[in-house]
């Protein structure tokens, strides 16, 4: 409690500073919605501190869950990143223990890998028959090892294939230091541009896999043709029973490879009976605000419907059932033009970039908790 | 520290009664070695009181190291205390890439095991189902279906506690014709329900090449290799037979099998092999079928062994891995893989590990571990 305490106390100059920044930096502080009515700055400023006594954090994400806006927002229904984190870890520890049948002698067995290690993720959906993109090779900085003649040849080995394929690193979450990679006659091309296989491989920290890039549907690929625009569809699990929570499309946006929102991408909430998306699509704080069609391609968001939705609700619905330590789950989906594919499933999937588009997930997220 | 003293004085009493008996019970006190020289009953009561100092345990694997013969160092030996401490340290303390991440799970469940093995392209036996007491997945399908489905299927499996270890409730499962066998006797389906514990797999069968089968033909008796992680590369670091006696279907050393050391290069069997204390002694054949040991030729056993070293390569969040490998006639298949890969069977065929395995492990997990 002390030591909470005097954390707290530690921390408050940088997290007021923050919370001045939000009122007042002209790019931060800028309404996602302007042309509704506005709370005032000192209002804004009195429930942003009301925000760090009673969670202990600062709610960066104000303004892009329109709290600055006058009517029709309800705090209560939002979920503090904080709140999430406690009840998110509480629930997936009760579903490892469920999963463990109470056996003590595993309480410490922990499920997280499944999610963090991508290498692992992709061979585990593949050993279930799920879509997922092939993995060709698992490589670190001194060689590859190719799954399909199972040997491992030095990085240089590349070359002598014919591959199109996203490098991505097998633990690291983000997608920021992924990248696309292809071979032709010989040529190493690192985002269309000519490399050597050794700046490349200078790139790369750790393990890291190949793997296949996909052809997403031209429907997708209409929103944004740069990017594998994906379905960010989270499920939980309760007492055996899984469901879809809540979805969003993730789209890229100034001529980017990767379509996170983390780096620039923008996000889009998905109706989950009707496949179809909302009329806004949001940019992270600091990126944009939001926006009703493409800035680039100028694709209309509302009324766009996702192929294959009903589709991919149905498989990760299924899919969760074989992830039983884990209570809720984000899936990255990529829609092809023979369905959905399983990119990456994350444990922390990401409440804020979610939240933001549907709405506050408070209540449906406890109502998950117990099944309901 | 005080916690700790006030543990072992607690505990005193009754590790002693446990070295008494140890050391006079005619089942337990059986010396492995009756053909070499014996310490006198003081020496041994004194060697096991001192274990019990140096390690905070009772050696239960005194007379099965042969640590009861004259000129045996016990400091050639890991204790199991020591060797989980050890394997602890290194799961605590690894990392892949700077990051913590537990690997485990993917060898102690069995289904997530078999699927990830599966992917790799390695030989596994399929899953036929995955189930609890009331509902059972059956690949291909997607709902869950009633465990009432399983009568409507056709199989011939091995049932295994999805977290199961040492063989615990395993049994074979078979359906005809809407028949339930369990360990080839017919059974009810009340009765599979009852000895359900938690959640499971129902592996397929595994039909062992005729060699392996002349050992033991109720058991699917397998090679237990160990490799290791040096410097990012699997090594072997040491393998054992093990085959099921009393026509018992698991081969597992704890309920009564029999294990054999294996040479590393060539996989030929050493020429005694020996049970668990208060199964029997050493051997140098098997005591159902016969079969003598020294000269038995195990197939496909360097297969086995390049199999496991490629397959470790995918396992890189773990250092040590303890691989269970059957041999069919079609080469060597995976059954299953053991952080915990039972160091004191090893060290009752091989001797003492203790000096190899340290340095196996990287410095700072080797270091606080007593000479």
């Amino acid at each position: 409690m002390i030591r909470a305490m005097v954390c707290f106390a530690w921390m408050l100059p940088t997290r007021l500073r923050a919370i001045w920044q939000l009122v007042a930096d002209p790019v931060l502080s800028r309404s996602y919605y302007p042309e509704e009515q506005r709370k005032s700055k000192a209002r804004i400023m009195l429930e942003n501190l009301w925000w760090l006594l009673r969670w202990q954090e600062v709610n960066y994400e104000y303004l892009y869950y329109g709290m600055d806006r006058r009517h029709g927002v309800d705090f209560g229904r939002y979920l503090s990143k904080y709140e999430f984190k406690k009840l998110r870890d509480q629930a997936n520890a009760a579903a490892n223990a469920a999963a463990t049948a109470g056996d003590t002698r595993h309480r410490r067995l922990n499920y997280r890998l499944l999610l963090g290690d991508k290498f692992v993720f992709c061979r585990f959906l593949k050993g279930l028959g799920f879509p997922t993109p092939e993995i060709l090779a698992l490589g670190d900085k001194d060689g590859l090892f190719w799954l399909d003649t199972r040997k491992r040849l030095p990085v240089g080995s590349l070359l002598d294939r014919r591959v199109d394929v996203f490098l991505k690193e097998d633990l690291f979450d983000g997608g920021a230091r992924d990248f696309h990679l292809a071979v032709e006659g010989g040529r190493l091309l690192v985002g269309g541009r000519g490399a050597t296989v050794e700046e490349v491989f200078s790139l790369t920290t750790g393990h890291y896999i190949l793997q296949q890039r996909i052809e997403q549907h031209p429907e997708m690929a209409r929103l944004h043709p740069r990017s594998v625009n994906t379905v960010r569809l989270v499920t939980t699990l309760a007492g055996g029973q899984a469901g879809p929570l809540c979805a969003i499309v993730r789209i890229g946006s100034r001529g980017s490879q990767v379509d996170n929102w983390s780096v620039g991408g923008m996000v889009v909430a998905v109706g989950l009976e009707t496949g179809r998306l909302g009329k806004y699509a949001l940019f992270k704080p600091g990126y944009g605000t939001k926006v009703d069609r493409h800035p680039e391609t100028g694709a209309v968001f509302e009324g766009f419907e996702v192929p294959f939705f009903r589709e991919a609700v149905r498989l990760a619905t299924e899919l969760h059932k074989f992830f039983y330590g884990f209570h809720s789950i984000g899936w990255d989906i990529a829609i092809t033009a023979a369905g959905p594919v399983f990119l990456e499933g994350n444990d922390d999937w990401g409440l804020a970039a979610v939240q933001g588009p549907c709405g506050g997930l408070r209540e449906r997220f406890l109502a998950s908790l117990s099944g309901k | 520290m005080i916690l700790a003293a006030a543990k072992f004085l607690r505990l005193l009493p009754v590790r002693l009664k446990a070295i008494h008996k140890l050391a006079s019970d005619p089942v337990l006190s059986r010396t492995y070695y009756a053909q070499e020289q014996r310490k006198s009953k003081p020496r041994i009561l004194l060697d096991n009181l001192w274990w019990l100092l140096r390690h905070q345990e009772v050696n239960h694997c005194y007379f099965l190291y042969g640590l009861d013969r004259k000129r045996v160092d016990p400091g050639e030996y890991l204790s199991p205390k020591e060797f989980q401490k050890l394997q602890e340290q290194t799961r605590t303390t690894a990392q892949v890439d700077g990051q913590r991440m537990d690997y485990h799970c993917l060898l102690q469940d069995k289904f997530l095991f078999c699927q990830y093995v599966t992917a790799l392209g390695f030989p596994t036996p399929p899953v036929l189902a995955l189930g609890d007491g009331d509902s059972i997945w059956w690949p291909g399908v997607g709902a869950r279906q009633p465990l009432e489905s399983l009568l409507s299927r056709e199989l011939d499996g091995f049932y295994k506690e999805l977290l199961g270890e040492g063989g615990r409730g395993a049994m074979s499962v078979s359906v005809a014709g809407g028949r339930l066998y369990l360990n080839d006797a017919e059974r009810s389906l009340a009765d599979f329900r009852a000895r359900i514990n938690g959640h499971y797999v129902i592996q397929q069968r595994v039909k062992q090449h005729p060699r392996m089968a002349e050992l033991h033909p109720q058991s699917v008796n397998t090679i237990r290799l160990v490799t290791v992680l040096r410097d990012g590369q699997p090594k072997p670091f040491c393998a054992i037979l093990r085959m099921g006696t009393e026509g018992r279907a698991a081969d597992n050393w704890s309920i009564g099998g029999a294990c054999v050391p294996l040479d590393l290069e060539k996989g030929t069997p050493g020429r005694h092999g020996c049970f668990r204390p208060g199964y029997g002694t050493r051997t140098d054949r098997h005591p159902n079928t016969g079969i003598i040991f020294e000269g038995f030729r195990i197939p496909f056993y360097r297969e086995a062994v390049a199999a496991a070293l490629e397959v470790h390569n995918l396992f890189y969040g773990l250092h040590s891995i303890g691989w269970d490998i059957a041999i069919t006639e079609n080469g060597p298949t995976f059954l299953e893989a053991n952080d915990q890969w039972a160091i004191d069977v090893l060290q009752c065929v091989h001797g003492g590990l203790k000096q190899r395995y340290l340095e196996t492990l990287p410095g700072a997990t080797r270091q606080g571990v007593g000479d």
